[in-house]
């Protein structure tokens, strides 16, 4: 939570990659350079992320297969596609398959710092949005097969009298669970215990 | 076939007939006899004889016999030997009678009018070569009739004065002979007008050897009257012609005579009595009488005036003017010019230089023509060349904008890295040193390839330079680095150790250009890994260049290996088929070959090879150009 998110810079001309990690580090980023998208895969600084910036055009796998890649291993990691002129038509298709930006070589600090801080920004967010549901499962782990029965049941919005018949226990014992429960889940309110049943769920 | 037939029969009929028209009115010959005075053989003679034969075969309507004889008596003393020439003329024409006798000179004369009532009687009798003052003193008998003569040394003396205003001497050539006598009579009665004014030196009763020295002591501008020589003070005989011929050449002044015989042997000319006139005279006197008219009734005939005749020769000899002459004066002998004496050689050889000349000029015009017809068509291949030049690069603009591009990215963001750095505290010097290092380095390789370009793209006069052509597939190969690096297609070299050669460099950039494409297009379809092209080159044996360019390819089929250099033939569908045959023109005008042949596996390999760098090929584009 506290590592600092690192812009990982693959291009296969060593100038412009030395450049682009040079401008980076200036800005204040913490940055990794990478000369093949070969590289970046096998050394799987998957723990250390927080965004690509990606060359399309290179030997060997090109930006485009590599996104495909990352796909499947680190779904969210935010991509900013680097091309030349005329690339236009494979642009779009980066787009399209999920890349956070997509700039033209030579690009200008403003739009790249601007990409970046875009693509850190929505990083962190995943990555909250990541470590709120694990919080919420790692509670969820903790209640036993029981109450997650009353759980799963009062955020269905059923009152204490219809779980009761439901699970076949007294009210009352009905009413000590959901306690329980809402310990548990630490939630403040039958509401917050309803949104935590939701995410979960999903 | 039927035309032959025909002649036969006319010639047949023609010999058949008899020989009618002519024998019956042929009519006895008359008879003509030529008693000369002098030899048969002295000029005077045969002058004088052919021009009487001559006259009277061509106006006598019946048929000629004609009879010479010669009495030879101005050499040999006559009358030791007249009564037995006459006995023996006697002899030599018993029982032919004579028609006519023609008498040359007054001594034959006499000897027919002694001998006529023997020899010839009843025969009319012609005379010719007859002194006029000799024929005014005497009388004929009957049947004799005659032409009479005169000398005319006056006006001979006048002429000579004309020609020679500054003379002031005069010698006078003559010999021993009765004839010579008789004429130098005459001379020296024309001279006595000049008493006084001129000086005479009189080469009479000389011998030849001492005339011939006399007249080669003579000064420039003496004038010398050749009389006659017949004999000379030794009692040597001579023809006068060749006493004259000998006197011509050792005098350094020049002759004058008054007979015809003499004139173009040696004298500068006179006032002339022509002995042929006299013979023709003559003749005509004696074909009046052979045609009925009686000889009596013929008076005898005056002199005819004297000529004057020079010899165009001798007047420039002797530095002459010839507008000094009289007007009537006849100049013979006059040197044609070149034109008049070689009119048609001229015309020949002025027509063969004419012709000569217009070849030479249609060939130098058609020479120019074929210049200029070459030179617009090599003109055509290198903007063709241009043209496919700047094709290929519109293929190659993605690659090459890439490759501009990437040191302008790595500029501006290491421009934009230090201004951040400015801002720090303390100042990065070190990171800003190597980032103005590296700004450099990119600028530097974006111009690279900026130049390489410009030299590919721009329209330049083809330069024949040396060249290292390893070094040129180097250059282009790395043209086509990020093409082919874009296209998945493997570039390698094998590069020879190989001599120079002559071309030019963009050319012989754009052929490997032009080959190297076309090996990548011709690897669209295959599988990425397997695209790979190699270009080899090595020496060719003779001191040349061997290039080969191999590709992975489909392949040409067998059929069209030959054409693929042909305009226009491809097999990419886009494509205009000129690369390759752009190719085959430039690696040709560079005096190489190019071919295509098909790999043993699979692909094609394009061969071309240029000659030796001191063979200059026949490919002269500098020149051209300048």
């Amino acid at each position: 939570m506290s590592k600092k998110p690192i812009v990982h810079v693959v291009d296969d001309d060593a100038s412009v990659r030395t450049a682009l990690t040079r401008l980076l580090k200036a800005a204040g980023h913490a940055v990794r350079a990478w000369a093949s998208a070969e590289e970046f895969l096998h050394a799987d600084a998957c723990d250390a992320l927080g965004c690509i910036l990606l060359d399309i055009r290179m030997p060997g796998m090109n930006g485009m297969e590599l996104q495909q890649a990352l796909a499947q291993l680190h779904p969210g990691l935010p991509i900013i596609f680097l091309t030349g002129h005329g690339d236009l038509a494979i642009g779009v298709r980066a787009m399209k398959a999920g890349a956070v930006d997509f700039l033209t070589k030579p690009v200008e600090r403003e739009a790249l710092l601007a990409a970046v801080a875009n693509a850190l920004t929505r990083d962190a967010a995943n990555r909250a949005v990541h470590d709120d549901l694990h919080l919420l499962q790692e509670r969820h782990a903790t209640l036993t097969p029981r109450e997650r029965e009353v759980f799963a049941l009062v955020a269905t919005g059923a009152t204490n009298k219809q779980i009761s018949i439901e699970i076949a226990a007294a009210e009352r014992t009905v009413k000590l669970h959901r306690a329980r429960v809402m310990a548990k889940m630490q939630a403040t309110s039958l509401a917050d215990l309803v949104r935590a049943a939701d995410r979960l769920r999903k | 076939m039927p035309l032959l037939r025909v002649c036969a029969v006319v010639i047949f009929t023609w010999l058949c007939l008899p020989p009618v028209a002519v024998a019956g009115e042929e009519a006895p010959p008359l008879r003509v006899l030529i008693l000369l005075g002098s030899d048969y053989s002295l000029p005077a003679s045969v002058l004088e004889t052919d021009a009487i034969r001559a006259t009277l075969a061509a106006g006598s309507r019946r048929p000629l016999e004609f009879y010479t004889d010669a009495l030879d008596a101005n050499r040999l003393p006559l009358a030791q030997y007249e009564a037995d020439l006459a006995e023996f003329l006697q002899r030599k024409y018993q029982g032919r009678k004579m028609d006519m006798v023609i008498a040359v000179q007054p001594v034959a004369l006499g000897f027919v009018e002694r001998h006529r009532a023997v020899l010839w009687p009843g025969t009319p009798v012609v005379f010719c070569a007859m002194p006029a003052d000799l024929a005014r003193g005497r009388s004929f008998g009957n049947g004799i009739t005659g032409v009479t003569a005169t000398l005319d040394p006056a006006s001979t003396l006048e002429l000579a004065l004309r020609l020679q205003p500054d003379a002031r001497q005069v010698a006078v050539v003559a010999g021993e002979g009765e004839f010579d006598r008789a004429m130098l009579a005459g001379v020296r009665q024309a001279l006595r007008r000049y008493q006084g004014r001129l000086q005479t030196t009189w080469l009479d009763h000389h011998t030849v050897e001492q005339m011939v020295d006399a007249v080669s002591r003579l000064p420039a501008d003496t004038i010398v009257i050749y009389v006659a020589v017949s004999r000379d003070a030794a009692g040597r005989v001579y023809t006068s012609r060749e006493v004259l011929a000998q006197l011509a050449r050792a005098s350094k002044a020049p002759l004058y005579g008054m007979i015809d015989t003499y004139i173009g042997h040696g004298i500068t000319g006179g006032y002339i009595q022509s002995l042929a006139i006299d013979g023709q005279r003559a003749a005509n006197l004696a074909l009046r009488v052979l045609g009925g008219e009686s000889a009596d009734a013929i008076t005898i005939q005056p002199p005819v005036v004297a000529e004057c005749r020079v010899d165009s020769r001798e007047l420039r000899r002797f530095g002459l003017r010839e507008h000094r002459l009289p007007a009537d004066c006849l100049v013979e002998f006059k040197q044609p010019g070149l034109w008049q004496a070689h009119r048609l050689e001229l015309l020949v050889a002025l027509a063969a230089i004419v012709l000569q000349g217009a070849v030479i000029t249609a060939l130098l015009v058609q020479r120019r023509r074929r210049r200029a017809a070459e030179f617009t068509v090599r003109q055509q291949l290198a903007d063709l060349a241009h043209a496919a030049r700047l094709a290929t690069a519109g293929e190659l603009t993605a690659a090459i904008a890439h490759e501009i591009n990437q040191p302008l990215s790595a500029i501006l963001s290491n421009a934009e890295a230090a201004e951040l750095m400015l801002a720090a505290e303390p100042l990065p010097i070190e990171e800003l040193r190597h980032i103005l290092a590296n700004i450099r380095a990119d600028d530097l390789r974006a111009g690279e390839v900026i130049r390489r370009l410009r030299g590919l793209l721009g329209k330049h006069a083809p330069e024949m330079v040396s060249l290292d052509l390893n070094a040129l597939v180097v250059e282009v190969l790395h043209l086509l680095a990020v093409e082919a690096r874009r296209r998945g297609v493997e570039l390698a070299t094998e590069l020879g150790e190989i001599s120079l050669v002559h071309g030019d460099r963009v050319q012989l950039q754009q052929v490997l250009l032009n080959l190297i494409l076309n090996g990548m297009d011709a690897m669209a379809d295959i599988p990425p890994a397997q695209r790979w092209i190699t270009v080899r080159t090595a020496a060719n044996g003779n001191g040349g260049v061997k290039v080969a360019v191999s590709d992975a390819g489909h392949g040409i089929p067998a059929d069209q290996l030959a054409h693929v250099f042909d305009s226009f033939t491809t097999t990419k569908s886009n494509g205009m088929g000129l690369g390759l045959s752009i190719a085959r023109s430039i690696i040709e005008a560079h005096g190489g070959k190019i071919r295509a042949e098909s790999n043993f596996g699979s692909g094609t390999t394009l061969r071309f090879t240029l000659p030796a760098n001191g063979r200059k090929p026949h490919n002269e584009f500098k020149q051209e150009q300048a």
